[in-house]
């Protein structure tokens, strides 16, 4: 045999110890089993559906799964087309069998403390899960099995994998609606606006107000970073105070800086202890938020005498402020009123700031006897009141502990 | 509004739902009314209940028998072969244990 004929029949194998003329031929062969197909499926065992519904005026959910629970039998089976396996339920050869639970985005494991759940973990109902919990209206669960199959003619694993969703409907006649009374964004002028807001939170049950008893309002405002937390948990809550029954926010605009957004939930309880109630996603909620802004003023208007007399030291000239609802009462609540003077020159005049307010006393001391002076005024928003804070970025407060608070 | 049937452990054993239904302290099972279909329609419940010497619980009593504080007893079967010979005969009643 030539080594090209050794290329072109790579299968066959020679011996060396045998001489070219008492060559004995030999070839490999195996078995080519035939990959199983593989047939699966969850199906309810019994007649508890895999759907709740929620009755919240009564607290009820039907069925409640902690007093007859879902009961899910994953069913998975095998057709061998060599027939070497016998067709049919795997479910007794099942390994490595887990269940997971995905709940808002969240999968974790279902171990064997987790009394909410029970999992069959051999025999002929292998894989079997019953749920003894209720499900959230707002959170349906998703629950995944996972199971290996080991196949012994081929010693190949199977892995098995089947989702079941469990929802729960509400089904409450009349869903607790939550209402503040305020709008949903509310514009916050400081020239203008009283300072201080009161939000009246509001839950309802279809026509009527729900007894104070059932419901408890939490509070909550935004950080910077977009998460929220509980009114009066932060330190920079000190624009916003909840009355003791917990109905009524109130919110000081003078101090919440440029926008405040603020939540109220509410915790139900038909049965009468709220606070034993989890605020979830499904709890009533309603939103503000509140923005402080100054609208487009008109040019300010100074009044004051072409032509003083030679001797005088100081004018005091008189400003208008004027928005689009007329004349300002008090701008410098909000507005930063500057005055400058200038020598009246070809040149492009030079400004010094020399008084500041709507009372200002702006000496004559650049005004040339010849050309005159310029007086100009500047009017800008002083800004949004914030928390005083050292180079560190540390809050400074007074001796009783409460913050400084600067415009 | 849904109801809840406790039943002798020969009903749920005859159902084939002792594996998946919760017992109750006092032996018995706490079915579903669903599970009641094999026996008739629901519409005939009461005399069901009545045949297989069970039970209608509301949600809220079957949730005090699940916790012991409710125990009612159970009727005697009118179909002979439902008849628990573990049990005693016994007239309904209904008894409310002191919290």
């Amino acid at each position: 045999m030539t080594e090209l004929e050794r290329k072109r029949n790579p299968g066959r194998q020679y011996s060396d110890t045998k001489k070219d003329n008492d060559m004995i031929i030999t070839k490999g062969l195996n078995f080519a089993f035939h990959t199983l197909a593989l047939n699966k499926s969850i199906t309810v065992i019994g007649s508890v559906p895999d759907t709740q519904s929620y009755d919240a005026d009564n607290d009820t959910y039907t069925p409640d799964y902690t007093l007859t629970p879902l009961t899910l039998q994953p069913l998975a089976g095998i057709i061998d087309k060599d027939g070497v396996l016998q067709a049919g339920s795997i479910n007794a050869k099942l390994i490595n069998i887990r269940w997971y639970q995905t709940v808002g985005g969240i999968r974790t494991q279902i171990t064997t403390d987790n009394t909410d759940f029970v999992i069959t973990q051999s025999g002929d109902n292998a894989g079997r899960i019953m749920v003894k919990k209720n499900i959230d209206p707002g959170s349906p669960v998703t629950l995944e099995l996972h199971a290996e199959y080991m196949d012994i003619r081929t010693g190949h694993l199977y892995v098995i994998q089947m989702t079941k969703l469990i929802r729960c409907t509400n089904a409450t006649l009349y869903i607790p609606i939550l209402s503040l009374d305020t709008a949903d964004q509310v514009l916050y002028n400081p020239l203008r606006d009283q300072d201080v807001q009161v939000i009246t939170a509001s839950l309802r049950r279809g026509p009527d107000e729900c007894p104070a008893s059932l419901r408890l309002f939490v509070w909550e405002a935004a950080r910077d970073d977009g998460s929220w937390h509980e009114v009066g948990q932060d330190v920079f809550d000190y624009c916003m105070s909840i009355s003791s029954d917990g109905t009524k926010c109130t919110v000081d605009r003078s101090l919440m800086g440029d926008e405040l957004h603020v939540r109220c939930r509410a915790k139900y309880d038909i049965g009468g202890n709220p606070s034993s109630v989890e605020l979830s996603s499904s709890s009533p909620i309603a939103m503000a938020t509140i923005k402080r802004r100054i609208p487009a003023l008109d040019p300010p208007e100074i009044v004051m005498p072409y032509n003083i007399p030679p001797m005088a030291t100081a004018v005091s000239p008189k400003l208008t402020i004027r928005d689009t609802l007329g004349i300002i009462d008090n701008p410098e609540t909000a507005l930063l009123i500057l005055w400058y003077i200038a020598t009246n020159t070809a040149a492009t005049p030079s400004y010094t700031q020399v008084a500041e307010g709507m009372s200002p006393s702006i000496p004559t001391g650049l005004v040339d006897s010849q050309n005159g002076g310029i007086i100009a005024v500047d009017v800008e928003d002083q800004g949004a009141a914030g928390a005083m804070a050292d180079e560190n970025g540390d809050l400074l407060s007074d001796e009783n502990g409460d913050l400084l608070i600067i415009k | 509004m849904a109801r809840y049937i406790k039943a002798t452990p020969k009903i749920a054993e005859y159902l084939g739902l002792t594996g998946v239904r919760n017992k109750l302290k006092d032996g018995n099972y706490l079915l579903w009314q669903a599970d009641m279909l094999k026996f008739g329609p629901l519409a005939d419940l009461a005399s069901t209940l009545s045949k297989i010497g069970a039970v209608s619980l509301t949600p809220e009593q079957a949730k005090q028998e699940q916790d012991g504080k409710l125990t009612t007893d159970l009727p005697e079967p009118a179909d002979s072969q439902f008849e628990d010979s573990a049990s005693e005969p016994e007239a309904s009643t209904t008894k409310t244990k002191e919290a």
